[in-house]
């Protein structure tokens, strides 16, 4: 892809006209944005009367308020540990079963590849009235394990053919090798594939943390409790409660969405190429 | 004996998506069949839920033309602005300048849809959004309270797809700009030989060109579409009145809201029959590129 965007160079005349509509549409994504970083610091009654102004004064009391009165710490708790405890579950789970698609080739192999295939575009919709019905019965509603588990399970088909894209480019000839000097199959894939495929890991930890993060419709559905809320949950309930408020509806914004954002920025390259390349393409 | 060892190593996974997932989702069309609350016991019902559904339903039938219409905007908005743009940002001078333009279109796509629809909630506030704070600036205060994004039944789903495609398009234009930049340039060198404008270069050649990535991300949308439903939920939940609903907006509430459960999975039922069609071609595609 690299080598191309340098050869693309080649037709590249000066033509400066290209950026008119490309900055229009710059302004369109990132005002939104800039405008609601900027609000996040003002009074309410500044927003009203000045909402595309500078702050007049930086008010970072707001971050404390709507840290506290949105109970963001906990719902901040709750996120990392969903986030957490589903990514290593997926990692190891999917890890595994990338390995067996990727490196055996045998006939009722490919029905479980067809099945976890299907299953990437089986929609939620279908499925949530019972599974809600089945979580409630055994206790996983409002309970962190049970959106963890849902999670792990929702995400596991991505994951596996995300990981499967980077466990083909290993060469076969390694595994072999490994093989004839008595490796078994579980130790090559621990001490030989896994390590080789880092990359592929990285990207996808990144982003399952971007989506168990971000999840609305299952954490809608099943964290009613305060306690065992999401982030995103978090925000949806503080601003039902404070819609009048917008400086704190923005303060509160900026607090859900920055973490994710700012890995977003800094990690941009490897996160844009797992979500296009090794999942959707 | 290697090959019963390795199948050790799926089990963890088969098991733990077909209990989560398969298993609901075989529920959902056996409870289709049942009259339902969601908790205690189920009645036995036949066809009735079915038969409710397409004759005594009205907001089935406004729900899915919601999904259609949803479906028209998102096959066309965002696919559409995402290849102009895709060829723009190639066309530009240096790596920098592209990958500065890729990082900023894709800003909202990262932003959780929560955030997304109370900032564009506020923007469209007839009374204190920021629409109707600069309308009222350049003197017209009274259209835009009349003007109401939200609360006009016409435009309210327009609104709300307006405002998921601000966080959809960068995506999709982002997956162009991956297929355009794979393009060989030798074609537009000849074309410029051959006296092609760049509305002609576009055209004839980089629409072709990424033409399989066009099919694969209009198939997405198509299936995407028919389950539309945190941007509604978020902004409006299906108001006013039903004029934004969705179906899976009206699952969710005769699941959730109503507690009529066995009816809801009828609905999850039709909506599968639905997207199947697409969800099969899907498969097909996926499985040939994926090699599987």
């Amino acid at each position: 892809m690299f080598k191309s965007i340098k050869r693309n160079h080649l037709i590249n005349e000066k033509n400066y006209l290209l950026h008119v509509p490309l900055l229009i549409l710059a302004i369109y994504s990132v005002s939104p944005l800039v405008i609601l970083f900027l609000n996040s610091f003002k009074s309410n009654t500044e927003l009203m009367g000045y909402p595309l102004n500078f702050p007049v004064i930086f008010r970072f009391q707001n971050y404390i308020d709507v840290w506290r009165a949105g109970n963001y710490w906990q719902a901040y708790k709750n996120s990392f540990i969903v986030g957490l405890t589903t990514t290593i579950i997926i990692c190891i789970i999917a890890g595994l079963a990338a390995y067996v698609l990727s490196f055996f080739k045998f006939s009722k192999m490919d029905l479980i590849a067809i099945y976890f295939l299907s299953a990437t575009a089986i929609p939620a919709q279908i499925y949530i009235v019972p599974l809600y019905a089945y979580c409630q019965k055994l206790g996983l509603t409002n309970n962190l394990l049970g959106i963890i588990i849902i999670y792990c399970a929702y995400y596991l088909p991505f994951s596996i053919f995300l990981l499967r894209s980077y466990f083909l480019s290993i060469p076969k000839e390694i595994c072999d090798a490994a093989k004839i000097d008595g490796c078994s199959d579980s130790q090559i894939f621990w001490k030989i594939v896994s390590p080789l495929a880092k990359s592929g890991y990285a990207t996808l930890v990144l982003i399952l943390a971007y989506w168990t993060w971000n999840e609305f419709f299952f954490a809608v559905t099943f964290l009613q409790n305060i306690k065992v809320q999401t982030v995103s949950i978090r925000y949806l309930r503080f601003t039902e409660s404070h819609f009048t408020n917008f400086a704190y509806v923005s303060t509160g914004g900026i607090i859900t969405i920055l973490p994710i954002m700012l890995i977003c920025i800094l990690l941009q390259k490897r996160f844009i190429a797992g979500l296009t390349q090794g999942g959707l393409k | 004996m290697k090959k019963r060892k390795v199948w050790f190593f799926v089990l963890p996974a088969f098991l733990l998506h077909s209990v989560v997932i398969l298993f609901p989702s075989v529920s959902t069309l056996f409870m289709s069949f049942y009259k339902w609350t969601g908790m205690g016991k189920a009645k036995y019902v036949g066809l009735e839920n079915f038969r409710r559904l397409f004759t005594e339903d009205e907001v089935f039938w406004i729900a899915l033309l919601n999904n259609i219409k949803w479906t028209i905007f998102f096959l066309t908005v965002p696919i559409i602005l995402g290849i102009i743009v895709a060829f723009l940002v190639t066309n530009i001078r240096g790596e920098k300048v592209k990958s500065i333009y890729r990082v900023i279109f894709f800003l909202p796509v990262v932003i959780a849809p929560v955030v997304v629809g109370r900032i564009w909630g506020w923007i469209y506030d007839p009374f204190y959004g920021l629409f109707k704070l600069l309308f009222a600036k350049l003197g017209f205060a009274s259209l835009a309270e009349s003007w109401s994004w939200l609360g006009n039944p016409k435009i309210a789903l327009f609104s709300v797809a307006l405002v998921d495609n601000w966080h959809w398009w960068g995506f999709v234009m982002v997956v162009f700009l991956g297929a355009c930049l794979g393009i060989d340039p030798v074609y537009y060198e000849v074309a410029k030989i051959d006296g092609a404008n760049k509305w002609k270069q576009m055209w004839l050649i980089t629409v072709p060109m990424i033409s399989p990535t066009l099919a694969f991300i209009s198939l997405m949308t198509v299936i995407w579409s028919f389950l539309a439903f945190e941007y509604v939920w978020i902004m409006t939940q299906g108001g006013p009145g039903h004029s934004t609903e969705l179906l899976a907006t009206w699952i969710y509430k005769k699941a959730f809201l109503t507690w009529e459960s066995g009816y809801a999975c009828s609905i999850a039922v039709i909506l599968f029959i639905l997207s199947s069609i697409f969800i099969i071609f899907f498969i097909y595609i996926r499985r040939k590129e994926l090699n599987v």
